[in-house]
């Protein structure tokens, strides 16, 4: 059965992750759902031109997206969201650690993946008021081959004070923050909050080091 | 044919697991779909939102299928992953484009039905379509001459027209082999077999259609299961999540 599921396109949604987040970053204060598509748009044209262009080497355009992705993302946001109550139950100490552990796994979970991109076009098929005076930004990522459906991505943004930050990416109608609650909050509730943030921290501890040998690829 | 046998005994046992916990999930989702907060004073917390997603926590069954989940994983990575892997290495992407088109036309006629059990009659209509012309032009389904020319594929099946007429997934079932399910989309998944007519064709047919769908399916996903061994911390929640979100994604059409 998961494979009905899962077969059309899920199989893309974690390799499309790093592109959704990149695609969809802030610096400017947009009041309505337009302004928000506007800047989607603008901002999917710069990172594409980042991953696109042949001057820079590998590891300096895993620079700038990574800095595209520390001002576009609300990573403290969505680290508290994928926590769950468990966040609550830990110390102050111990939510700090996390947080910024969690920033960086985001990073390098997600980064080095723009290796993968393959011309898939991008595009916004609509925009959506959500809970909250959210909004949900729906784009579509469609591939060159003529016969392959296109992947469905949207993007959750909020705004503080005009200024717009992403805060989840659903791919195919899979929250990555959902799924997080649900992953980490697997290990919690068995091992613990200490446990969890071992774990966490050894995770990001290896994925730099795959990045550093291989270019993220594994 | 064992297949199905084995899946009826597996629909009985669902059946007799907790109905509590089925009726509960229904209310549940019923009852979440009245109450949108018109204010949110929890913005600063994200940690006590669920922003709108379905719940993707309960597992009154988790032990089980904890249970089932560990061996099915030591079966994938004996056999089911190295067969699929090896087959996307062997066969060239064009040839695995047909075996899919292949294997997706065989599962429209179940589409058309389900679409015309929910009252979509469009998307019965485009599914009829794409079976006719995949069927003649597309040379027995190998080629998707449908959506060249603009018939979308939206596969339809009897657990989605169930959700589509309210019924909660229940609770969730990690089945042998085949993967995350659900007690509703178990029932659906039998219906489904029980209604291909593909699955009447004689057993040397049907048995080869399984293999060809399992290895070719199995392939198809290989990116995101690798993807989820590298990014997730408890493999088993991040399915279960996964898999409820994408169903209930399905059920709308993608539009909620």
């Amino acid at each position: 059965m998961n494979t009905n599921v899962f077969k059309t396109s899920m199989h893309k949604f974690y390799i499309v992750i790093f592109l959704s987040f990149l695609f969809s970053f802030s610096n400017g204060a947009y009041a309505d759902a337009d302004g928000a598509k506007n800047f989607v748009k603008s901002i999917s044209d710069k990172v594409l031109a980042v991953v696109k262009d042949k001057s820079l080497s590998d590891s300096q355009k895993e620079k700038e997206l990574t800095n595209i992705f520390q001002n576009s993302v609300d990573a403290k946001w969505m680290g508290r969201f994928a926590m769950g109550k468990y966040f609550r139950q830990a110390s102050g100490e111990e939510q700090s650690k996390y947080l910024k552990l969690y920033n960086e796994f985001l990073i390098h979970s997600y980064v080095p993946r723009f290796r993968e991109y393959t011309s898939e076009e991008f595009k916004i098929s609509d925009v959506k008021a959500v809970e909250d005076g959210q909004v949900m930004v729906q784009t579509e990522l469609v591939p060159q081959t003529k016969d392959a459906p296109a992947i469905r991505v949207d993007y959750r943004i909020k705004s503080d004070a005009g200024i717009y930050k992403v805060i989840d990416v659903v791919g195919e109608g899979v929250s990555l923050i959902t799924t997080q609650r649900s992953d980490f909050g697997g290990m919690i509730s068995s091992k613990g909050v200490p446990y969890f943030i071992s774990k966490l921290e050894e995770r990001v501890k290896n994925l730099k080091l795959q990045v550093a040998s291989n270019g993220g690829k594994s | 044919m064992q297949f199905h046998k084995y899946l009826a005994v597996f629909f009985l046992c669902a059946c007799s697991f907790s109905p509590s916990a089925f009726s509960e999930d229904v209310k549940q989702e019923n009852s979440k779909a009245k109450s949108t907060p018109a204010i949110n004073i929890t913005a600063d917390k994200p940690e006590d939102q669920d922003l709108g997603y379905i719940k993707t926590d309960g597992d009154p069954l988790e032990p089980v299928n904890r249970g089932i989940f560990a061996i099915n994983d030591a079966i994938d990575k004996a056999i089911l992953s190295p067969v699929a892997r090896t087959y996307k290495k062997v066969v060239p992407e064009w040839g695995r484009e047909k075996i899919g088109n292949f294997v997706d036309n065989l599962k429209t006629p179940v589409t058309v039905v389900n679409s015309l059990l929910q009252g979509d009659v469009d998307n019965a209509l485009t599914s009829f379509w794409r079976f006719f012309v995949n069927t003649t032009v597309g040379v027995g389904g190998l080629n998707d001459v449908g959506q060249e020319v603009g018939l979308k594929q939206r596969e339809e099946d009897f657990g989605q027209t169930a959700g589509h007429y309210g019924v909660g997934p229940g609770p969730f079932l990690m089945l042998p082999v085949i993967g995350p399910s659900s007690l509703r989309d178990t029932v659906g998944f039998a219906a489904d077999s029980a209604s291909n007519p593909f699955n009447y064709v004689g057993g040397a047919a049907v048995a080869g259609k399984a293999a060809t769908e399992g290895v070719h399916e199995r392939s198809e996903y290989l990116d995101l299961t690798d993807e989820i061994e590298r990014t997730s911390f408890d493999p088993y929640s991040a399915y279960r999540s996964a898999y409820l979100q994408r169903r209930n994604d399905q059920i709308n059409n993608g539009e909620k």
